[in-house]
């Protein structure tokens, strides 16, 4: 009855090479975790994060985020920015690797996929010059407008139409990367059973509708689970670079507004902290939620 | 016979509205980009005359702005901390990759939980801006190269996509090779790495154009030292927020917004190189690396 004993000469090596790993995670992320102590505190900037004093009471900076009428303003941008997005976006990207999946020519689908990924890797800074070009009021997309005899919109400025634009250039920018995770999927549905559909005589909607369609259901489930996940980010880098002050009513997010007062004139590093704390809390939560009732529900989570 | 017929023609129907579908897909993905590189090489009677223009008029063709981006110090500066930036970072990047994810691979290592919980907390949850920011800073790292390149660099997602392939890389291999009396370390290098190839060119892939296309780095983390700002950050003062850039010395009246749109076009250039160059091995990484244990 020996006990397996540790064996350090055999598996050193791995310790070593997880090494640099966790020096940095701990540098970069665990000791920034820490400092997230600073929401209960307020900042003397000669004491650092770690000892400036404690708020008074400790939960100062969160009474007075909730109390200010516009952090919830912020907060219902973000919500109907990130649900709207969810809406058109999910389906969209569904319905498209779908019908992908039904092109016959090989050449020409591989012709299609690499263009659809080409946005993908441009960035948000780029997006938003070309954007600020092509919707401005006399672009290319008010051209084809005043062509037909529409009306020109000032999709920049105008609060619905740049909302509209926010999650079409979005939808625009990822459904390449997007096609290819369920495509990864469908590449792994047993093929059997599209025969089986044929021998029932079953069309490509039906091969569509009852073989493919479940076959995704793991994927789709880990999408639902990231965007829940991700509901109160609502796309940073995209709005900063994009948006402008008329239409900051609807598209004024929790990450805009954060970055606003940790950096801009009126910073104030504790709150900016407080704020940052209850995004991740919240966003944890859901992850934890939403994988916790899927796994309920379909008996998949995607963690 | 006449039925069979007619089934295949409707079949033939629907092919060609999938078609039509993705044709138009296509041109959507396609057009702004042409748009701009049209407006770019165009000169200012063209532009005035045509500003919806999807292809340039080439007997009004004015290169000038393209000139004037070669010519000016700062634009250049730019695109060589971009660059630099770049190659470290990715080289940083995957070094911490592949030997993470080959660690947390083997289900056997002692700890082996506990190094992955350490992993996967990263990914679930952050200090967020302002203690990172802090923490960063009394570092000594603000208005530093360094900071550009190290911050990112361990990448959780990356490490547990990458652990994820090579669980999947059959047992007898590692096995064989472990007979023989290879080492841990020659493991990684002649079994796992060549193995791993289309999942590290996909990582690499967007680990570059990621770090090609930040701009927020830079934009919490250079505060003085102007001369360190990637190109990300010169386009989006030049371009996003045109008021700025006399202070690059640029006279933007001069050459109107083709110069934006020239600086665009560069930006765009090493990107989609990289993404055709990798293109082989991309759609492949990306299939074997995402689906699960």
């Amino acid at each position: 009855m020996k006990k397996k004993r540790f064996n350090l000469k055999k598996w050193w090596p791995y310790y070593v090479l997880f090494l640099p790993a966790a020096i940095y995670l701990i540098m970069f992320n665990y000791v920034p975790m820490s400092g997230l102590v600073l929401a209960f505190k307020e900042y003397w900037p000669k004491y650092g994060m770690f000892q400036s004093p404690w708020a008074d009471p400790f939960y100062k900076n969160f009474a007075y985020l909730f109390q200010d009428s516009y952090f919830w303003q912020v907060l219902k941008n973000t919500v109907v920015i990130s649900v709207l997005r969810f809406v058109v976006t999910f389906p969209a990207t569904i319905l498209v690797a779908l019908l992908f999946n039904e092109l016959r020519s090989k050449r020409y689908a591989k012709f299609v996929q690499t263009i659809m990924f080409i946005p993908y890797f441009v960035s948000w800074v780029v997006i938003a010059g070309i954007a600020r070009n092509v919707f401005s009021i006399d672009g290319l997309v008010n051209g084809f407008l005043e062509m037909l005899g529409i009306d020109k919109v000032r999709f920049m400025t105008t609060e619905i139409p740049f909302l509209v634009l926010l999650i079409l250039i979005d939808l625009w920018k990822g459904w390449g990367y997007g096609m290819i995770l369920y495509l990864a999927s469908m590449s792994s549905i047993d093929s059997g059973l599209y025969e089986a559909v044929e021998i029932d005589g079953g069309n490509r909607w039906t091969k569509m509708w009852h073989v493919t369609l479940p076959g995704l259901k793991s994927i789709i489930v880990m999408q639902i689970v990231l965007s829940m996940a991700g509901i109160l980010n609502g796309g940073f880098e995209q709005i900063w670079n994009m948006y402008s002050v008329p239409v900051y009513n609807v598209a004024d997010i929790l990450d805009t507004y954060l970055f606003r007062i940790s950096f801009g004139q009126e910073q104030d590093h504790a709150l900016s902290t407080a704020l940052g704390l209850f995004k991740s809390v919240i966003g944890l939560i859901l992850v934890l939620g939403t994988d916790k009732l899927s796994k309920k529900i379909s008996g998949e989570g995607a963690l | 016979m006449m039925k069979r017929k007619k089934k295949l023609k409707s079949a033939n129907g629907v092919d060609i509205c999938i078609n039509i579908f993705f044709a138009i897909v296509v041109s959507v993905s396609l057009i702004p980009m042409l748009h701009i590189l049209s407006l770019s090489v165009s000169d200012e009677y063209a532009v005035l005359n045509n500003p919806g223009m999807l292809f340039p008029d080439f007997e009004h063709i004015n290169l000038m702005p393209y000139v004037a981006v070669f010519r000016s110090t700062s634009i250049y500066r730019s695109l060589f901390i971009s660059f630099s930036i770049v190659l470290l970072a990715t080289l940083i990047n995957m070094i911490f990759t592949i030997f993470t994810g080959f660690v947390l691979s083997n289900k056997d290592l002692p700890g082996r939980n506990l190094m992955m919980t350490f992993v996967l907390i990263i990914i679930l949850f952050s200090g967020g801006l302002i203690p990172t920011y802090l923490t960063v800073s009394s570092y000594g790292l603000v208005d530093t190269y360094w900071v550009l390149v190290l911050l990112g660099a361990v990448n959780g997602y990356n490490i547990i996509f990458m652990k994820n392939f090579i669980n999947g890389i059959p047992k007898s291999m590692t096995e064989a090779a472990q007979m023989e009396g290879a080492n841990v370390f020659q493991l990684l290098v002649h079994i796992i790495i060549p193995l791993s190839k289309p999942v590290i060119a996909t990582l690499s892939l967007f680990c570059a154009v990621g770090k090609w296309n930040d701009w927020s780095t830079a934009y919490i983390y250079i505060y003085n030292a102007k001369w360190l700002k990637p190109f990300q950050n010169v386009l989006q003062d030049i371009v996003v927020n045109p008021d700025t850039s006399n202070a690059y010395g640029l006279d933007l009246s001069e050459y109107g917004t083709a110069f934006q749109n020239a600086l665009i076009v560069i930006s765009l250039i090493p990107v989609v190189v990289l993404y055709l160059l990798s293109q082989k091995y991309l759609v492949k990484g990306l299939f074997v690396g995402s689906v699960k244990e």
